[in-house]
């Protein structure tokens, strides 16, 4: 059996001890003499967040394959946890083997949200690893970063030794063979780290890289400072899904987890172009897998992991092309031994009404737009192709089909917003609301419909069309937010209305991170210092210490966060080329200050450069 | 027809708690072939009901799960099947057909419980607990108010301890274990230190529980669930 790192005491004085056991039903273990690569994946975050992604089951599953590889699983120890690690020195480990991290090869950590930073410190800190990548010597495992927010690496690029730039599944094969063959040369860490940035494609190695500033504080300059090291790193992209590796042994918790639940991913990359969308620019061109694949797909993870729920996962769900088939298929086999499918991200028209009846009979769940904005002006600005007759429409549709919970998700503080766009979200509520009491008969009626507003602030991220657009300051932020409550306070359907509306200081905090360059190091290192950690999470949320760690440092978070950017300024993540050409951003910049909607992939192509990868959507447009 | 499966809990699945232990042996049941039987409620639940809870921090020999079969399958074939998606700490010791009638569900047949207990290491204590033991399990009465989900309730410990032996530095124990009467380990060693002026500490035992018992018709003797059924050919 094997010896769990934490003793009974400690397991049984925390909440959740199966966070820190392993031992899933689809976990890997494999025998330590016999493996040459110890990877430890990382999701900085609690185990039931980290578990529920999806990402890491794909890496989880292809390094595993490997036989002379063994990839285990690690997640930020809970708050109760942490302290006790700290205070009685006892090094993190990994959930398989329950050995320390600090003893294997890699550490690889992914990054989907900004937030996550400090805990991304925690790790490395639990770990014993330096947290800057300079003071790592060679007993070190090799820290490396991917995900969402590799696409702007510098704010964190100290921490690391390397980056992946790209969808996982193309060249980590090569980075393993050519670190197995050097580890086995006795080759140094030095060497191994210049070979993977020169030899293997989306590999980003920071510090072989310099960067000047200009005396503004704008970047002059960006370059590798070692002869052969790429001066662009170029994103990998998958070509063709059906034949990409996919996890169909994938992990079944102990515990709930947030997303809890077998996940089929059906497509990777959105036709659309909405202008503040980083998912969509960074994953292009949309690459669907093959119904029949997908079908395949669900067999064998309703076999091989016993889950009655499942997930069909995408960006935009309805812009599959078989979506219809792949319900039908799911709820004629399934359906009868009460397996139940969960689509999110569905655009409410007629087909997905058709879909989600399908889906939960007699439930009416929440019905949910996006619109983003709230007029139509608004909505042109970020390409957001949906008009207030299509919401209507649906809204009405779904209304005589018995729904009457309505959800509807804007943002604010996007570029060109001005007072009456904000208005005009109570506006859209309203008319959803009449919209009810005109379809649905008074004697049908099962008391008002239940209109729910949530409002988010933009935060410009790298890779978008709005990258260059300016954020505003907290109070400034509220303001916005009070003028939506005012609006809708002054609509005639008020009284069905319900108005959400997040943090401003900790979206402040996320456009700084995500746009900032190597200077934020330090102010995420003295935050941490103050005990910064979970800044996600609203019990351990302080922005005091964010406000501190910036006073100490010396850095003005408004420079990073605030700041509209000029055309002609060196961005931080300029380096790395995603396939969409710099060009396009700034050609979708400018359609977006003066309102221009452009097509989406399947109505025309735009040239957005992604057609390069020669694979997916683009493909199909060219025939 | 009515299948109990008995199984050990032990290493890593000690921390693993009830609830999430019903999770796990549903999903670990529909991996396999066994045509387990569902309600025909909404969200068509699989059929299972287990003898008594064992909670987190205490491993086990014998725990007992019932569940209901649309159609026989071989214990053999059946445990085969199951063991291979067994997990660390979990082994399945047994699938026996037992009787489907109402009032004959391992939770409503359960009487006692043998156990055997220690003290983790470190949280010996330094007073002699052995004599205590003795002289506590010797009393004639032992009035006790147990904390229930809806208040308390004045009961004698000592009706409910059926039998008990020091072994070197183990304690055997035999106690009430049902429904609506349980006693647990922890419960009595608590009110032992307590009646010798001490406090037991948190995590300080470790409890096995060695078997479920039900009593049989005259009520004298206990025979193990595991001994009720029979396999499946
Ligand atoms: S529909 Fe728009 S917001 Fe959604 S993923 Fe596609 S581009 Fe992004
Ligand atoms: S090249 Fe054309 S089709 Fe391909 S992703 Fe770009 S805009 Fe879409």
């Amino acid at each position: 059996m094997r010896k769990l790192a934490l003793s009974d005491e400690v397991l049984l004085s925390v909440q959740k001890p199966a966070r820190y056991l392993g031992n899933e039903a689809n976990a890997v273990y494999k025998d330590r003499g016999k493996v040459d690569i110890r990877f430890a994946m990382c999701f900085p975050d609690v185990y039931e967040v980290g578990m529920s992604h999806l990402g890491i089951q794909i890496l989880y599953d292809m390094f595993n394959r490997r036989e002379d590889t063994w990839c285990e699983r690690v997640y930020s120890p809970w708050l109760d946890l942490d302290k006790i690690l700290r205070d009685r020195k006892i090094p993190l480990f990994a959930l398989e083997s329950q050995d320390p991290i600090r003893d294997f090869d890699f550490l690889g950590i992914t990054l989907q949200f900004e937030l996550c930073y400090t805990n991304v410190l925690q790790i490395l800190d639990l770990s014993g690893i330096p947290l800057r990548a300079s003071e790592r010597d060679e007993s070190f495992p090799i820290v490396i970063g991917g995900g969402p927010c590799s696409y702007n690496p510098e704010p964190i690029a100290e921490f690391f030794d390397m980056f992946y730039i790209g969808e996982g599944e193309v060249v980590y094969d090569q980075l393993l063979d050519l670190y197995k063959a050097m580890k086995a040369a006795g080759k140094s860490r030095r060497e191994f780290l210049v070979a993977a940035a020169s030899q293997v494609p989306g590999i980003y190695v920071p510090s072989l890289y310099e960067v000047t500033y200009k005396e503004d504080g704008t970047i002059a300059s960006f370059a590798p400072t070692v002869p052969g090291v790429p001066a662009r790193v170029v994103k990998q992209t998958v070509r063709d899904l059906d034949t990409a590796p996919y996890p169909l042994h994938q992990l079944v918790p102990f515990i709930q987890i947030t997303q809890d639940r077998a996940v089929v991913e059906i497509q990777r990359g959105c036709i659309r172009g909405c202008r503040f969308c980083q998912a969509g620019m960074i994953y292009r061109p949309n690459r669907e897998r093959s119904f029949e694949r997908l079908c395949r797909y669900t067999d064998a993870l309703i076999e091989n992991t016993g889950f009655d729920n499942f997930t069909l996962s995408s960006l935009s769900s309805s812009d599959y092309t078989c979506i219809k088939e792949l319900v039908e298929y799911f709820v004629d086999t399934y359906g009868p031994r009460g397996t139940s499918l969960q689509l999110p991200s569905l655009r409410v028209d007629s087909l997905s009404l058709d879909v989600m009846t399908k889906l939960h009979d007699a439930r009416r769940g929440n019905l949910t737009f996006a619109p983003e904005a709230g007029s139509q002006r608004l909505r042109d600005v970020i390409n957001k192709g949906l008009t207030e007759e299509e919401i209507l429409d649906g809204a009405r549709e779904a209304f005589r089909g018995g729904w009457k919970k309505v959800k509807l998700y804007f943002m604010l503080g996007l570029p060109t917003e001005t007072p009456e766009d904000r208005f005009a979200i109570a506006d859209l509520a309203n008319k959803i609301a009449v919209a009810y009491f005109q379809e649905v008969p008074k004697e049908k009626r099962n008391g008002r419909c239940d209109i729910t507003v949530s409002t988010s602030f933009f935060v410009p991220k790298a890779f978008t069309p709005l990258q260059w657009a300016p954020m505003y300051t907290p109070s400034e932020y509220l303001s916005f937010a009070s003028t939506v409550y005012d609006g809708i306070q002054s609509v005639l359907n008020r009284r069905s209305i319900w108005y959400k509306y997040h943090e401003a200081d900790g979206t402040v905090l996320e456009g700084f991170l995500a746009r900032g360059d190597r200077r934020c190091a330090e102010v995420i290192l003295e935050a941490y210092r103050l005990g910064a950690m979970y800044d996600a999470w609203i019990e351990t949320w302080d922005y005091s210490r964010w406000l501190k760690a910036c006073e100490n440092t010396g850095v003005d978070m408004s420079f990073f966060a605030l700041r509209e950017r000029s055309l002609d300024e060196i961005l931080p993540w300029d380096f790395i080329d995603i396939g969409v050409t710099k060009s396009f951003l700034m050609r979708e910049w400018k359609r977006a200050q003066e309102a221009v909607v452009t097509p989406n992939c399947r109505e025309q192509c735009s040239g957005c450069g992604a057609a390069r990868f020669g694979c997916g959507i683009c493909k199909r447009e060219s025939k | 027809m009515r299948v109990r499966v008995k199984f050990a809990k032990y290493g890593p699945m000690k921390f693993i708690g009830h609830l999430e232990l019903m999770r796990y042996l549903q999903s670990a049941v529909r991996r396999t072939e066994i045509p387990v039987k569902y309600d025909e409620g909404m969200h068509q639940r699989m059929v299972m009901s287990f003898a008594m809870p064992l909670g987190v921090g205490p491993i086990s020999s014998a725990e007992y799960m019932d569940i209901e079969l649309e159609a026989p399958i071989s214990t053999e074939k059946a445990m085969q099947q199951l063991g291979e998606h067994m997990c660390e700490g979990l082994d399945i010791l047994d699938f026996r057909e037992v009787d489907g009638g109402k009032r004959m569900k391992a939770m409503t047949i359960v009487a006692a419980a043998d156990y055997e207990v220690w003290f983790r290491e470190g949280f010996t204590p330094d007073w002699d607990w052995k004599a205590g033991l003795k002289e506590f399990c010797s009393r004639e009465s032992i009035p006790w108010v147990k904390e229930t989900k809806k208040g308390t309730r004045e009961v004698d410990m000592r009706s409910w301890i059926y039998d008990w032996e020091i072994r070197e530095d183990k304690v055997y124990l035999r106690l009430c274990c049902s429904v609506g009467d349980n006693l647990k380990p922890e419960q009595l060693f608590g009110e032992m230190f307590r009646s010798y002026g001490h406090e037991l500490p948190p995590f300080a035992l470790q409890v096995h529980r060695l078997d479920l018992l039900t009593a049989d018709e005259a009520g004298e003797n206990y025979i193990s669930l595991g001994d009720l059924g029979s396999r499946i050919p």
